[in-house]
């Protein structure tokens, strides 16, 4: 379990609820005032010091809770709140109306509370216990051990007062909307901060898988810059000067030179364009979508065209984003679709770029499992702020279209 | 003829050595000079009025491609052949469509390299045009206006299947892959 953040946080919470319950016993308490000089009950009567007990109860357990250092001890001493609430409520019930009076409620409040708040098995203690104080009094009253109240048929002063009725009806409903009220903000208000801490974690994971794959993004760029402007580069600076020692090679030693040199520059080159091709960033976006779709459709024998009305570049991030979703979805067509036509078309709106991917193959099932590719589009595309939808009908082909936000690049480096 | 006055603009030095020797080997070529950026690339040409320079497209301080349109106002006797590693047809009809008259890869065998540099300096364009038959020239020259195959269709008297077919002949013979660069090496070399 984690001691730091997760802790305090979990000890912030306890002491809210305690705050909660206070406020809500402060208006028990004002409560039993009122029921006290209505119905001129002695000060000494529990109806009246138990509320106030109560009340006075949450500062030393709120001291005791702020002062703890471990997990277990917040526990245990949430725990212990609870159980002498269970206790007050009884002695409170029992004072009111006896254990048939509506009041018994309030233990409801203990049970949701423990158990939202606690762990299990402090939760079902809690619980045991409620049960166990409420069956006690319950057991009591039945068995003539101790007066019962009933609300409607008491006997004796000051049972039988107009103003004690009618008071202790009102306390009870007063307190009773009082606490739910209390409750439901609380579960509320922590839900909500929940929430908002959830979709900050979220917000945060975003910006850094953002960054992330702007870092690949960067090194991917690098490492193919370093090929082509480095080693390919070295492996023709050896071919040119291997030319005018021709004479001394002979033409069969010289060629045979040369086709090592040419194979190391092809395997090298195609091994830059894998990791990042050029092109993109030396031309743009649709030229290389151009050398995407010729080469591929000349690989897997597949008509793919490439439409696009867009003027100038793009910022690089959607530049590449582009590129890696339109070379995803072909290799998905090639793979999966049975197409024998693609088409790829680019479009601009304002700040936002659209490009689509439609083929006229087999189809996708729409609730089908989506491939590794077609997820990784959706990620990606996801994290740079757009979307993807996917069209399909058995037969009729499929269309991915993504969309993403896009401000032209005025600072464009092409190296 | 008379000798064909050579500059050579690559940061790779021992590229610039290698381009340099195997050039000095050929009868009726000289390499007047060489140098590894951009800004050294203008007060060279600047300083010796070359017939041709080869320009590498990426360059320390400059993109090759957009040192073209400069060269060619400063010098405009000076014939531009780009010089690249990547081999993707795209940026030969880039370079055409910035003003160079063509684009050489450097892996490519020393008799490719000689050819090209000839055919530049003769006045030519790369991937040359001798090949195109009148009819297709036509159709190039339309398309290079800006008509569309239709229109194109319309003009010349053909069907539009003909003008489709012209198209597809002329992208295969110049190694272009999109109209954008057809329109571009259309209108480079403006017949």
């Amino acid at each position: 379990m984690d001691r730091g953040a997760g802790f305090a946080e979990r000890k912030a919470g306890v002491v809210r609820t305690i705050l909660v319950r206070r406020l809500t016993l402060g208006v028990f308490s004002a409560v039993a005032l009122v029921v006290l000089f209505t119905s001129r009950l002695s000060y000494k009567n529990p109806l009246f010091y138990s509320p106030v007990l109560w009340f006075l109860l949450t500062f030393p357990f709120k001291a005791l809770i702020e002062r703890l250092r471990t997990e277990r001890a917040l526990h245990w001493a949430h725990t212990g709140f609870y159980l002498a609430e269970g206790v007050l409520i009884t002695v409170l019930v029992h004072f009111m109306g006896g254990s048939t009076w509506i009041g018994n409620i309030f233990y409801l409040f203990t049970v949701l509370y423990a158990n939202y708040f606690l762990p299990r098995v402090y939760g079902a203690l809690v619980t045991g216990w409620v049960v166990a104080c409420y069956a006690t009094l319950v057991l009591l009253e039945a068995g003539g051990t101790l007066p019962h109240r009933s609300l409607f048929a008491l006997t004796g002063d000051p049972y039988q007062s107009l103003s004690y009725n009618v008071a202790t009806i009102l306390a009870g409903t007063v307190a009773l909307y009082a606490v739910v009220a209390f409750t439901v903000r609380t579960f509320a208000a922590i839900d909500a901060k929940k929430n908002r801490m959830l979709a900050e974690r979220e917000q945060a994971l975003a910006r850094m898988s953002k960054r992330l794959l702007g870092a690949q993004d960067e090194e991917r760029r690098r490492i193919a810059r370093g090929l082509h402007d480095g080693l390919i580069q070295s492996l023709a600076a050896i071919k040119l000067h291997l030319a005018p020692a021709k004479s001394k090679l002979g033409e069969e030693g010289y060629s045979e030179v040369a086709g090592i040199v040419d194979e190391a520059i092809r395997q090298t080159r195609t091994l830059a364009y894998s990791i990042r091709p050029p092109l993109l960033d030396d031309l743009g976006l649709v030229p290389s979508l151009d050398r995407l779709a010729e080469s591929v459709g000349e690989e897997n024998e597949l008509a793919v065209r490439v439409e696009s009305d867009l003027d100038g570049r793009l910022d690089r991030e959607a530049e590449g984003l582009l590129y890696h979703v339109a070379r995803e979805a072909l290799e998905n067509v090639v793979r999966h679709a049975k197409a024998s036509r693609v088409a790829i078309r680019i479009s601009s709106e304002g700040a936002w770029v659209r490009l689509s991917i439609e083929d006229d193959g087999i189809g996708i099932a729409p609730d089908g499992p989506r491939g590794l590719g077609l997820r990784g589009i959706e990620e990606r595309v996801t994290i740079a702020g757009g979307t993807v939808s996917i069209a399909s009908a058995p037969e009729r082909g499929t269309i991915v279209t993504v969309e993403v936000p896009c401000g032209d690049d005025a600072d464009r480096d092409r190296r | 003829m008379g000798t064909t006055r050579i500059a050579i603009v690559d940061d790779h030095a021992l590229v610039r050595d290698g381009l340099a020797r195997l050039l000095a080997l050929e009868a009726g070529f000289s390499v007047v000079g060489s140098c590894g950026d951009g800004a050294g690339a203008l007060k060279l040409l600047a300083a010796c009025r070359p017939d041709v320079v080869l320009l590498d497209i990426s360059l320390p301080d400059a993109d090759g491609l957009d040192l073209v349109g400069e060269i060619r106002r400063r010098n405009p006797e000076t014939r531009v052949l780009m010089l690249s590693m990547h081999s993707e047809p795209e940026y030969a009809a880039e370079a055409i469509a910035r003003g160079a008259c063509g684009l050489v890869g450097k892996a490519a065998s020393a008799e490719t390299l000689v050819d090209a540099i000839r055919r530049v300096a003769a006045g030519e364009t790369l991937p040359s045009a001798e090949r195109l038959s009148p009819r297709e020239r036509e159709v190039l020259a339309l398309v290079a206006a800006g008509r569309s195959n239709d229109e194109v269709a319309q003009e010349l008297g053909m069907k539009r299947k003909t003008v489709d077919g012209h198209c597809g002949r002329l992208m295969e013979k110049l190694e272009i892959h999109t109209r954008a660069a057809l329109v571009a090496y259309g209108r480079r070399i403006a017949f």
